[in-house]
This record gives C-alpha cells, structure tokens and sequence, in this order.
C-alpha cells in the first residue's frame, strides 16, 4: 500500500509504505550515474518525459523530485508502478553500498547557519527582517521569521520562494522548510487577533 | 429518545442539512458515476497551477470562458460536479449552478483531497 504527498516545493513527491523497504541509513542519488546498480534509482531516473532530478530512499518511504511541479496525477502513479514492483519481487530498492550522500544534521545545521548569515539575512535586513535557525530534525528545517517577518502576511510567500528556494539549491535532499513563527505573538506583531 | 432529540433541531438548521445534501456528492458516488461511465463533467474551481500540478482525471479548468459558456449554452440537465481542495468553495459553485437551473450540480464532499484519501491513494495529496 502506497500513499503520495506533494512536498511544500511542489516538485518533490513523497511515495509512502505502509511497509519498510529499505534498510540502514536513507540514501540519496542525485543523478541517473549515482544510480547506476541501484535497481530502483535507476529506473525512476530513466522514466521517460518525467525528468527526475533527484530520489531519495528512506526506510518507509521514497521521495522522487523532478524538474517541473506539473501532472503529478500521472507521473505519481507511473513511479508507483515501479516501486509496486520492486516490492512485489521482494527486490532491494537500492544498493547497501551506495553512498548515502545524505549531510547529518551537524552539517545541515551549519550549512544552514552559513547562508542564513552570508546570503538571506543581509538579503531581507534591508526590509527589517530577520530568519533564524530553530532546529534540525532528519532533513527538514524548522526555522523563525523575526523581525519585520514576525506577523506579516507575506511571510509565508518569503520563506517559500526565497529563502526554501536558497537553502534548496544548497541541499536539494531537503524535506521541508517550516516556520514556527508565532505570527500573532510578541511586542507589537503585524498582525493580533482582536481582544475581547 | 432519539426522536426527541431529533425534534429539538431548529428548523432552519434542519433546512440548511437538507440543502447540504442536495448540494454535495461524496467521492464515493463520482466514483461509481465514473466507473458506470456516466455522462459527468468534473469542474475544477482552483487555481490553474494546482490544476496543472495534479488533478482529477478529464477534470476541466473553470476558466473564465468556461464558467460563461456553461451559464448559457450547456443543458440545464447537464450533470456537473464541481471540485476544489478541501471541499469548502465548490459548495458556493454548485449552489450558484443550481440557482441558475442547474439541478445535478453538486459539488464534491471534501474536494481532491478527499478523493486522494479514499478513492485514489496515488492522486498526490498538497
């Protein structure tokens, strides 16, 4: 049993079983010569049309990333279609001696800090804004938006487009960017709920 | 018991309970309309980028000249299921439909979101 969820980019889509089928560490291949003698790997960045630009193994599930966000209604269930298959013939989705090319969460971590201070915050000071770094979990990033961010409607359009966009480029096996930006708390918010 | 608890239903509620059914389709209904190969047109009222990202199969965009041509030229019998995300502005489409005569205009119960969880777990859920 599979079941599929966009990722916030829109262009990652994550294959989820209801099964383990990998074990060990997840695993990352970034281009159709990292996948060569991975079955599964291989397979999805041969697809036809689909233009598959990164997958990633994890134990209960695979995240295919493509170039282009449109007809997922399709694509979806022709990559399913290969994993059902993998999984029918009890075959290892990947090989064990792959290279992870996965970052700890040190590494993520310290990436993420490096461009928050040499590229994005300089970038959005300009408008009183300020992103730091909160936590690290696996590879998703959970970050707050201060400032001038704190409260503003268009917080979420910034972190999506331009800083998720960013930090992206610089790993693209991560998961998801999330902001735990109380939007309607501290001093003086843009934005606070009416009291009663 | 029940029957009493029933009666103490303010009537206006009651009507607008009625009205809802009348309103929606659930996704297990299209599903079977589909699958009978019934004459159904599948409307999707988001927007284009989440219409081109994913979407029911032979769902048609409400474009501007879409939505026009239907008020004017399509049958008032005309069969019409109005899909959206979550199931929340499709109702305001389909009781505008059938406001303007169209009387098997319902809007889909929970939207594609709700088709991904129950009928077609390979339909990416956003």
């Amino acid at each position: 049993m599979i079941s599929t969820r966009l990722a916030s980019n829109l262009v990652t889509c994550k294959f989820k079983f209801s099964e383990n089928i990998h074990e060990g560490d997840p695993k990352y291949f970034r281009t159709a010569e990292e996948a060569k003698g991975s079955l599964v790997p291989e397979k999805l960045f041969a697809l036809e049309g689909l233009d598959v630009t990164g997958v990633k193994i994890d134990p209960d599930q695979v995240s295919v990333t493509r170039k282009s966000p449109e007809d997922w209604h399709l694509h979806a269930k022709t990559i399913a279609a290969v994993l059902s298959q993998a999984v029918e013939k009890a075959e290892a989705f990947c090989d064990a001696d792959a290279p992870s090319n996965m970052r700890s969460v040190d590494e993520i971590k310290k990436l993420v800090q490096d461009l928050l201070d040499a590229q994005i915050n300089p970038a959005i000071a300009a408008h009183g804004g300020e992103i730091s770094l909160i936590d690290v979990k696996g590879t998703t990033i959970y970050v707050k938006l201060g400032g001038g961010c704190q409260g503003c409607g268009m917080a979420n359009v910034t972190l999506k487009q331009g800083v998720e966009g960013t930090l992206r480029d610089a790993m693209p096996e991560l998961d998801e960017v999330l902001d735990v930006t109380d939007h309607a708390g501290g001093e003086n918010p843009y934005y606070a709920p009416s009291k009663k | 018991m029940v029957e009493g608890k029933r009666l103490k239903i303010p009537i206006r509620a009651a009507e607008s309970i009625d009205e809802e059914t009348k309103l929606l389709i659930s996704v297990g209904e299209l599903k079977t309309l589909l699958d009978e190969k019934a004459d159904i047109t599948i409307i999707d009222v988001r927007n284009e980028n989440e219409h081109k990202i994913v979407r029911i199969e032979g769902a048609k965009l409400a474009t501007r000249d879409l939505v026009e041509e239907i008020f004017e030229k399509w049958d008032k019998s005309s069969r019409i299921v109005i899909c959206d995300h979550l199931g929340k502005e499709s109702v305001n489409a389909a009781r505008a439909l059938q406001s303007r005569g169209f009387a098997d205009a319902k809007a889909l119960a929970g939207g594609i979101d709700a088709w991904s969880q129950s009928i077609d777990p390979l339909l990416p859920r956003y």
